[in-house]
C-alpha cells in the first residue's frame, strides 16, 4: 500500500462524488450522487474499482491535478480532452500516470459533467454512508486549489509492452451527450390524466431552461395539457419523475430531488435516460420516446451489464501484471 | 404491457391501487375510507419494508396515503416487489402501532423568528397568540419525515387553509415553524420555502453528527411549547429531547 492521491491545480467545478447516499429517506434525505450514473459506474470499472467507490465530478469548467505516487486513472462523461504532461491520452479508458504528472481535463462539450476514477480508495469523509455533496446539510467536498485528495492504491506504475496490448484497451460502450437528447419514458401515474400524451412528448421538442440543476431539469416547450383539474396530495415522488406544473412547464426530477410533490406525474425517464438527463444543461433540447417498462428494464440491464464487464475485464488485465486489487481477487 | 395500457399493477390487493412508477419504482396509494386509515396502509407498507427489505428494494417514501418504493430493476422487477407488497398489507390487521414517543420543541413565536405571524393573523382574521395556541395546544402527529431533510410533516387546525407564499424565500433558517395549506412542519435544514413562517425553535433538529441524524419518525408526537425570545440563546444547539411521560 502506498498513500498517494491528487493535488488540486486548478479546480474548475468539481466535488468528491459517488452513487449516493442510499436508504436514508426515513430521515427526509435525497439519494443524489453522481449526475449520470453510467458514466461514473464506467470511470470506476475502468480503474477496477467498486461501483460505489469515491471519485472526481468536474462540472462544465475543467479540472488540473497533479499526481502524487503512481495512478491509474479513467476519465468518463461528457466529450472533453485529456492529457497528461501535455501529451493527448484516450478517454474512456485505463490511464496510467507517474507520480509528478500533470493531469489536465479541459474543452468539455456535448454533456456537462466529466467524471475522474483512480484506481484504490479515495479518501473522503461521509455523512450517512456517502461522500455526496449536499448543500441542504451543508455537506460535501467541493475540491480547491492546493487540496489533496488521498488515494490508498496498490497500483504500481506500468508502462511495459503489456499495457500496449490491445487487451489492456477494454470494449467500453462510450457514450456521447448530444442535443437534442432523446429520452426513454414511460407511462406515469397520472398518464390518464392528460389529452394525448403520448403525441404532446413525441412530436414536440423541449429546451432546458436556466434554473434547472442536480435537483431537477425545468424544460420549456407545449407540455401536455391535463383533463383533471383537482390538485393531488403530497407524495413520494420518483428519480426521472415528468411532472406538468398548473403552469404549463414540465419539471423532469433528478437524483437531488425532493422526496415529495404533488404535481401530476406523466411520464417517468427510464433509470438509463436519468445518466443523460444528468449531463443536459440550460440551453439543450430534449425530445421524448415511449417505451414499455420491458425494454426500459432491459436497457438497465444491459448498462449494468456492461459495466460489470469492463470491470472484470479490468481486473483480469491488471491483476496478470501484477498489481493487487481492493480487497484482493 | 404496451405503453397506452393503464398501468395498475395488483388488482388482488383490495386496500390499495399499485401503480408502476417507471422501471424502478412502485406507487402504492392507500384507497380504505378515512385519512387515518389510509396514513396507517402507507405507513404500515413502509414499516414493513424498513424490517424486511426485500432483495433489491432500495428505499420507501410513505406520506400521507400513499408509499413510493424504489427498488434496483436491474437486480428484481415490479412482480416481485408487489408481492412483497401484498405480504406486508397481509399483516396489517394484525399488528398493533407501536406506543408513540413524544419530544418536546421550544419555539420562539413571531417577530424575527416568525416573520410571517403577523401577516397570517391579519389574513385569518385573528390574533397572534391565537395563532401560536392553535398551534401549540395539542401535541401533533408525524405523519411522515420529509424534505427538506429531518421535516415532520403533521396536520394543523386553523380557522382557514394557509396558502403558500407568492414567492417561496431563497433559504429558510434551520429550525423554522410554518404552517401552509392545513399542515405544519419545522424546516429541519436551512432550505428554499414557501411555506407561512410562524416561529423558530433553537433545538437542532437534524444533527448530522448523530446516529440517527433524526430523532423523531412517523407515528411520533411533537409537542410545540412557547418561550419567550430571551431564552432562545441559551438552547441553541441543543439536541431535541423525549418528554417524560
Amino acid at each position: 500500500m502506498t498513500d498517494s492521491g491528487l493535488r488540486v491545480l486548478d479546480p474548475g467545478r468539481a466535488c468528491v462524488q459517488d452513487i449516493g447516499r442510499r436508504g436514508q429517506q426515513q430521515y427526509g434525505v435525497s439519494v443524489r450522487g453522481s449526475s449520470d450514473q453510467y458514466s461514473s459506474g464506467m470511470a470506476c470499472a475502468l480503474v477496477a474499482n467498486d461501483a460505489s467507490a469515491p471519485l472526481i465530478e468536474a462540472t462544465a469548467l475543467g479540472l488540473v491535478v497533479e499526481a502524487v505516487g503512481d495512478l491509474l486513472v479513467a476519465v468518463t462523461g461528457a466529450a472533453c480532452d485529456v492529457t497528461v504532461d501535455g501529451h493527448r491520452v484516450p478517454t474512456w479508458q485505463p490511464v496510467p500516470v507517474a507520480t509528478g504528472s500533470v493531469l489536465r481535463v479541459f474543452g468539455i462539450h456535448d454533456g456537462l459533467r466529466c467524471y475522474l476514477a483512480v484506481h484504490g480508495r479515495i479518501g473522503a469523509p461521509t455523512l450517512l454512508g456517502s461522500v455526496t455533496p449536499d448543500p441542504g446539510l451543508g455537506f460535501g467536498w467541493y475540491l480547491a486549489a492546493g487540496d489533496l485528495v488521498t488515494v490508498t492504491s496498490t497500483f504500481v506504475y506500468f508502462d511495459h509492452p503489456h499495457m500496449r496490448h490491445p487487451l489492456m484497451r477494454p470494449a467500453v460502450q462510450v457514450r456521447r451527450f448530444p442535443s437534442p437528447a432523446l429520452i426513454d419514458v414511460t407511462v406515469g401515474p397520472e398518464w390518464a390524466q392528460f389529452i394525448n400524451p403520448r403525441e404532446a412528448l413525441q412530436d414536440n421538442e423541449f429546451t432546458v431552461g436556466n434554473d434547472s440543476d442536480e435537483v431537477g431539469l425545468r424544460l420549456t416547450g407545449h407540455a401536455p395539457a391535463r383533463t383533471d383539474r383537482h390538485e393531488l396530495r403530497s407524495r413520494g415522488v420518483g428519480i426521472g419523475a415528468v411532472e406538468v406544473t398548473p403552469s404549463g412547464d414540465v419539471i423532469v426530477l433528478l437524483r437531488g430531488r425532493m422526496l415529495t410533490a404533488g404535481y401530476p406525474v406523466a411520464a417517468v425517464a427510464t433509470t438509463s435516460a436519468v445518466s443523460l438527463l444528468g449531463q443536459a444543461q440550460p440551453g439543450d433540447r430534449v425530445r421524448f420516446r415511449l417505451v414499455t417498462t420491458e425494454e426500459a428494464i432491459r436497457t438497465a440491464r444491459s448498462d449494468r451489464a456492461a459495466i460489470e464487464a469492463v470491470t472484470a475485464s479490468v481486473r483480469s488485465i491488471i491483476g496478470s501484471v501484477g498489481v493487487a486489487l481492493p480487497g484482493g481477487l | 404491457m404496451t405503453p397506452d395500457a393503464a398501468h395498475e399493477v395488483a388488482p388482488a390487493l383490495d386496500s390499495v391501487i399499485v401503480r408502476e412508477y417507471g422501471d424502478s419504482a412502485l406507487l402504492v396509494t392507500a384507497r380504505r375510507a378515512t385519512d387515518d386509515e389510509d396514513w396507517r396502509v402507507a405507513h404500515h407498507v413502509e414499516k414493513e419494508f424498513t424490517r424486511s427489505m426485500p432483495r433489491g428494494v432500495l428505499g420507501t417514501i410513505a406520506s400521507y396515503d400513499a408509499v413510493l418504493v424504489e427498488f434496483d430493476c436491474t437486480v428484481t422487477d415490479h412482480a416481485a416487489v408487489v408481492r412483497a407488497v401484498g405480504e406486508a398489507l397481509a399483516t396489517l390487521d394484525s399488528q398493533q402501532d407501536e406506543a408513540p414517543r413524544t419530544f418536546v420543541v421550544p419555539v420562539v413565536y413571531g417577530g424575527d423568528y416568525g416573520p410571517d405571524l403577523a401577516d397570517l393573523a391579519q389574513a385569518l382574521g385573528i390574533t397572534e397568540d391565537e395563532i401560536v395556541r392553535l398551534h401549540s395546544e395539542k401535541p401533533h402527529l408525524v405523519r411522515a419525515v420529509l424534505s427538506p431533510a429531518g421535516a415532520p410533516m403533521s396536520d394543523v387546525t386553523l380557522p382557514a387553509q394557509v396558502g403558500r407564499r407568492a414567492s417561496p424565500r431563497v433559504s429558510v433558517p434551520a429550525g423554522t415553524v410554518a404552517v401552509a395549506g392545513r399542515q405544519a412542519t419545522v424546516y429541519a435544514t436551512s432550505s428554499p420555502g414557501g411555506w407561512q413562517l410562524i416561529g423558530r425553535t433553537p433545538l437542532t433538529l437534524f444533527d448530522i453528527a448523530a446516529d440517527p441524524p433524526v430523532r423523531y419518525r412517523a407515528g411520533d408526537l411533537l409537542r410545540y411549547v412557547p418561550i419567550p425570545a430571551e431564552d432562545f440563546p441559551r438552547l441553541v444547539g441543543h439536541g431535541i429531547e423525549q418528554a417524560d411521560d
